[in-house]
């Protein structure tokens, strides 16, 4: 279950990332927020993307041991 | 493309669609569209994308490693730097020519032939609504007190690669008024003419002074004088001049050099793109919504404007005297509040202002000279200096300050400075109109407005003799 999520969290970053991105660059075009001052929401997005994909991940590294982790 | 993925499909779809909008119906703007609406091309992809994922996951079928592959990144790149760059020069700058005017460097391969159009003359009532239609070329449009008719003459000039062509042409477009009830349609004809060539005209058309213009162009200039009803004009690309006009105007243009109005009874109304504007004497409300980079010029507006621009928003009560914006400044004198002004990047200079000015500044250096009477101001600057002048001994409360960056107190007392960790506050006053004024960073200086700098109210000093030599 761990691993299938770890998947799907790793798969979903790059839409994600990419629907940030236009929404960004629309917004700057409308004229809400420049794009010169959001971009740093992208870093961020990317940072906790990443922070789930570990946060995910952990507990297979660790139930490997007694009980999980027949799946790897 | 990944393998099962409706991405690749949906793309040859929309490239195709784009193709076929450009030969089936040429007089949209697709170039703006795109040059708009690209990023909503990415909100799909990755929405599509993250469906597809979802479902795979769901049906418990392989997920991919990556949602969007490296290649794909590589397009996304490609097509940022692509939408980047026709937003910009389609928006910001003037050397990119838009893109009927590519349609025209391919057109100025050919010849033009120059024809006369027979002039025409139909009665219609003092107060009938003139229509121009489906209009390219110049038109000029003026009221006769004595008019009962409208009158149309001009030239017409056709490009062509062969004078037969030319004549089949001009014979194909002639000129007509088509009388419709209240209606006087003026009607070129211009769209019956093939691809291959092209006309444009020059129109002049005398109306009675009583009636309103409507004017929709594909291209040209509309010049209107002297009417008493309302104007209304439609544009792809157009130049407007106005002169004495007594009713409402309204300008929808999606690309212009020049809007200028003078003299206008009624309310002004202005959307889409453009270079310059010049308003002058009038005298119902103005609004403008819609980009304008050029030089700016707005004087003697004896109603409220509103503003909106993408860069700066700027309302006011009335503006006895005037406002210029250009590219990154701001600078108005006498001007009657509530003031709100909100903008980007600018430097802004304000003199002789009443009422209350609220003025939000992401970058840039302010100064403001209220002038004699003072009224309530309210500045928040990000990045910049500010500068207050203050007549001698008026009354206010003031509080200035930066968060980083230097304050000189050159007006003296009543104020004191109070220094911070890396700013400072000048503060005091004995009691009067908020004066407000802080920012993130950048100096602080208030000081004593001069002579010069002081407007002729009623209660400001006067020199008591005249200088005798």
């Amino acid at each position: 279950m761990n691993d299938t999520s770890y998947n799907l969290i790793q798969a979903v970053r790059g839409p994600i990332m990419l629907i940030a991105l236009g929404s960004l660059v629309a917004m700057d075009y409308f004229g809400v927020y420049g794009f010169g001052r959001t971009w740093p929401i992208l870093i961020i997005l990317f940072g906790v993307l990443k922070l789930l994909e570990k946060a995910v991940a952990r507990p297979v590294v660790q139930d490997s041991g007694p009980t999980g982790g027949s799946a790897i | 493309m990944r393998r099962g993925s409706v991405i690749g499909p949906l793309i040859l779809i929309g490239i195709g669609g784009l193709f076929l909008m450009r030969n089936l119906w040429p007089e949209i703007p697709l170039v703006d569209i795109i040059a708009k609406y690209w990023p909503f091309v990415l909100i799909a992809w990755g929405g599509l994308r993250l469906i597809e994922i979802l479902m795979w996951a769901i049906m418990s079928k392989p997920i991919p490693r990556n949602g969007i592959s490296g290649g794909e990144w590589m397009l996304v790149f490609l097509i940022c730097i692509v939408g980047g760059t026709m937003y910009t020069a389609r928006h910001y700058t003037t050397w990119f020519p838009a893109g009927r005017a590519w349609h025209g460097v391919v057109m100025d391969f050919g010849d033009s032939f120059d024809y006369t159009l027979a002039p025409v003359e139909k009665p219609c009532a003092k107060n009938c609504k003139v229509i121009i239609e489906n209009f390219r070329g110049n038109a000029k449009i003026t009221g006769s007190k004595d008019a009962t008719t409208v009158n149309a003459s001009g030239r017409e000039t056709v490009r062509s690669f062969q004078q037969v062509d030319a004549d089949k042409a001009n014979k194909e477009t002639p000129l007509e008024l088509i009388p419709q009830g209240d209606q006087m349609i003026v009607r070129t004809n211009q769209d019956r003419v093939s691809d291959r060539t092209r006309a444009t005209a020059e129109l002049e058309i005398t109306v009675p002074i009583g009636s309103s213009i409507e004017g929709h162009g594909r291209y040209g200039d509309f010049d209107v004088q002297s009417v008493n009803g309302t104007v209304d004009i439609n544009s792809d690309n157009a130049g407007v001049r106005l002169e004495a006009i007594g009713g409402d105007v309204r300008i929808d243009l999606r690309k212009s050099d020049i809007i200028r109005a003078i003299g206008v009874k009624g309310a002004m109304d202005l959307k889409g793109y453009g270079q310059d504007v010049e308003l002058q004497n009038i005298d119902g409300q103005v609004t403008v919504a819609g980009t304008y980079t050029g030089q700016i010029q707005l004087s003697n507006l004896a109603k409220p404007l509103r503003w909106e621009d993408t860069q700066i928003s700027v309302s006011c009560e009335k503006i006895p005297g005037q406002i210029h914006m250009g590219l990154g400044e701001f600078s108005a004198d006498n001007l009657i509040g509530p003031i709100r002004l909100n903008a980007r990047s600018r430097d802004i200079q304000i003199s002789d202002f009443t009422q209350a000015l609220d003025l939000t500044l992401e970058r840039g250096n302010v100064d403001l000279r209220p002038g004699k009477s003072l009224p309530k101001i309210e500045v928040h600057s990000r990045s910049g200096d500010l500068e207050l002048a203050l007549a001698e001994g008026s009354k206010f409360d003031l509080k200035a300050s930066t968060d980083r960056g230097e304050v000189h107190n050159d007006y003296g007392e009543p104020l004191r400075v109070e220094e911070t960790s890396r700013g400072a506050t000048i503060v005091g006053g004995s009691g009067g109109p908020q004066l407000r004024l802080e920012t993130d960073r950048g100096a602080v200086t208030v000081r004593k407005a001069t002579a010069d700098e002081l407007p002729n109210l009623p209660d400001a000093p006067k020199p008591t003799k005249p200088i005798k030599q």
